[in-house]
């Protein structure tokens, strides 16, 4: 069972989003329920139970008290970090970065469309819905860069290599194909976790880089060079090649 | 033939001393090749007494040694500032030993050519050269960090050539002089003691000149800036009045439909004339009130530049800026990351396309978005390498240096980003508390 919280100003508006979540739930049949409905945000704060399953949000942005919708939101995300937050609010667009990436809101509604309102209501309560049927993602696939700040996760059969970024030997930079994440950390730490999974295997091209053999497309005996997957040709130290090569030859085997 | 090969020997050691220093490549051969000429130079004028003593051999060996080096590593301007300051250098040791040994009356031909073997006058090359190098490269990132892009060239340029001349001219008074004013050392000494004073009084006037004229152009760069500013809040003034104008008509045509009673109607006027209404009206005015968010105010002057910028090339831009946004880092270095994302996020853009900027920051942490659109191939793992370009040459050089920003700093931590056509720069930055 998921709960629902809901927190606006106008008791009209709740009421309608209140109707419009009872509507979808009964319509579909969906394990949800509204816990709270509020005009006052710290009774809200006051009353959020974190279960083993997120809940959801439904917030305004302007509220009539001390604090408004975004730091509302703030303060739940660091209560309960996997908690979905939705925005509905009269300016949204304003603010529509910030949701994005501060609050990581999973979406933001334009409360005076009403058609629209209640449409993508339905679809975020879908949304949640679908992500938790098919959720039990398995987490060990996925690799945290950097614990502070952003949490960022990166499914680690994706990472092309990591290499020490830096002389100090104190950041690294992972490289993916869509991003490029530069944070502190040890090399080694970093190998540890990677291995520990049994999506990918990573090995050392020369003392500060490490590469995921399955982004090797070919390897270069003359120059001791290795010619990655998006066609990047990257130097290999001589002492590592052989060790190198041993481990590509090993791998391909086994996933043929 | 002994004598050249204690040349050879003192190359070779301040050559790896430059190198292990400050080179990325070691040895060539061309370094041999040069060493080798110098050497066999230098025997032949130390064969020849050209020199008249052991002091005045070992500097013009070492200024040369360091000419040579530098020049070969960091071009002429560089080897000639190191040159000279070199020279300068050994006049004022020189100076202060004579000076001293005139205080204590003892007479001044101490150093002969006997009293010093070969190799203490390698380990003399050898220490003054490392001494210079280590010198010169930290006069030069110094001077590369307060003064990223500032005018200091010609500045450069007139201090090394000052203390050439005046290096020169008094080394050469100096050396020939000194057997007539050996009665009168003291107050040779004291001359040459005030004369430096003045070189350096000078060189300071030269600076704050120099410095005049940069905040003379900053202020106005900020001037013009201003009035962009207030031509844009102008502006906003008058889409305002409009705005006030237009609602009244408006909402006047709505009270017509509450006044019959006529609900459905109503919500088609709602729906198609008051949200379009604003939709229209709903535009980024608010974006300068938010950029004075940043507590560092070069932050808010430089997005305002590039702000600018992009409006002149009909780029939208969209501003999120939360309060008190303050990063724990140099301001330059900052300003420096900003400036760079931003104008290649510019360039990136096409007219139409959105840049968005973002600053926020929850609990110790601050963070700075920028998102662009981007077409095509972003080949990532360039990106940061210096060759790195799909704009020409030598365009890489601006992230390359934000690199070297992000690495050189503990508390900072970035993400590169390519989703769909979106290209995104994340920094975030740790309160150092």
């Amino acid at each position: 069972m998921l709960d629902i919280y809901i927190c606006d100003d106008n008791p009209v508006a709740i009421n309608l989003i209140k109707r419009t979540i009872k509507q979808e739930i009964e319509k579909k049949n969906i394990d949800m329920q509204i816990k709270l409905a509020t005009t006052d945000p710290f009774a809200l704060l006051e009353n959020i139970e974190v279960n083993t399953k997120p809940n959801i949000y439904f917030l305004d942005i302007i509220l009539n008290a001390k604090i408004n919708g975004i730091e509302l939101a703030s303060q739940i995300r660091e209560r309960e970090p996997s908690a979905y937050i939705i925005f509905i609010s009269g300016d949204a667009k304003q603010h529509e970065l910030i949701f994005k990436y501060k609050i990581q809101a999973l979406d933001y509604i334009i409360k005076y469309d009403l058609d629209d309102l209640e449409k993508r209501i339905c679809e975020c309560i879908d949304y949640v819905h679908e992500e938790l049927v098919k959720s039990e993602k398995p987490i060990k696939n996925m690799f945290t860069i950097s614990d502070k700040g952003i949490k960022k996760f990166v499914e680690i059969d994706k990472i092309i290599l990591v290499e020490i970024a830096d002389s100090h030997l104190k950041k690294l930079s992972l490289y993916t194909k869509t991003g490029r994440y530069v944070f502190n950390g040890s090399l080694k730490e970093t190998e540890n976790s990677l291995n520990a999974s049994d999506v990918a295997e990573f090995v050392y091209i020369n003392r500060s880089c490490l590469l995921n053999l399955a982004m090797i497309k070919a390897l270069n005996n003359d120059d001791k060079t290795i010619i990655l997957c998006n066609d990047i040709e990257v130097m290999c130290s001589r002492r590592y090649f052989s060790a190198v090569k041993k481990s590509f030859t090993a791998f391909k085997a086994k996933q043929e | 033939m002994n004598m050249f090969f204690t040349f050879l020997f003192s190359y070779i050691s301040i050559l790896i001393v430059y190198k292990l220093i400050l080179a990325k490549e070691f040895f060539t051969r061309r370094d041999f090749i040069y060493g080798v000429f110098f050497c066999a130079f230098m025997a032949l004028f130390y064969y020849n007494n050209f020199f008249n003593s052991t002091t005045e051999f070992l500097s013009g060996i070492s200024i040369i040694l360091i000419l040579i080096i530098t020049h070969r590593e960091y071009g002429l301007l560089n080897a000639s500032i190191s040159g000279f300051a070199t020279l300068f250098v050994n006049l004022l040791s020189n100076n202060i030993i004579e000076f001293s040994l005139a205080i204590m009356n003892v007479p001044v031909q101490v150093y002969t050519d006997n009293s010093l073997n070969y190799f203490v006058v390698s380990a003399i090359i050898f220490s003054l050269a490392s001494i210079f190098a280590l010198i010169t490269y930290k006069i030069k990132t110094y001077i590369k960090k307060i003064s990223a892009d500032l005018e200091n060239k010609n500045f450069m340029y007139c201090s090394a050539g000052l203390f050439g001349f005046i290096a020169v001219s008094f080394y050469y008074l100096a050396y020939h002089n000194r057997f007539a004013f050996t009665q009168n050392l003291q107050l040779f000494s004291i001359v040459q003691l005030i004369s430096i004073v003045i070189i350096f009084a000078f060189l300071l006037v030269m600076l704050r000149d120099s410095l005049m004229k940069q905040k003379l152009r900053a202020q106005e760069k900020i001037i013009k800036e201003q009035s962009i500013y207030i031509a844009e809040i102008e502006r906003i003034q008058k889409n305002l009045r409009v705005f006030k104008h237009d609602y009244k008509n408006v909402t006047l045509g709505a009270l017509k439909y509450i006044d019959d009673g006529d609900i459905d109607n109503l919500k088609c006027y709602y729906q198609d004339v008051i949200l379009k209404f604003e939709n229209t009206y709903e535009q980024n005015d608010t974006r300068l009130d938010k950029l004075k968010n940043f507590k560092q105010k070069e932050i808010q002057s430089i997005i305002w530049s590039k702000l600018v910028q992009a409006i002149g090339k009909k780029i939208n831009f969209r501003l999120d800026i939360e309060r008190d946004i303050n990063y724990d880092m140099l301001i330059i270095d900052i300003c420096r990351i900003i400036g760079i994302w931003l104008d290649n996020a510019i360039e990136a853009s096409s007219p139409n396309d959105t840049i968005s900027l973002l600053a926020y920051k929850d609990n110790n942490y601050n963070y700075f978005v920028i998102e662009n659109n981007c077409y095509g191939n972003v080949d990532l793992m360039g990106i940061s390498n210096f060759s790195f370009s799909t704009k020409g040459k030598n365009r890489g050089v601006g992230l390359k240096n934000v690199s070297e920003i992000i690495n050189d700093n503990d508390n900072i931590e970035n993400h590169t980003e390519i989703e769909g056509n979106k290209f995104r720069q994340i920094l975030v930055v740790e309160n150092r508390g």
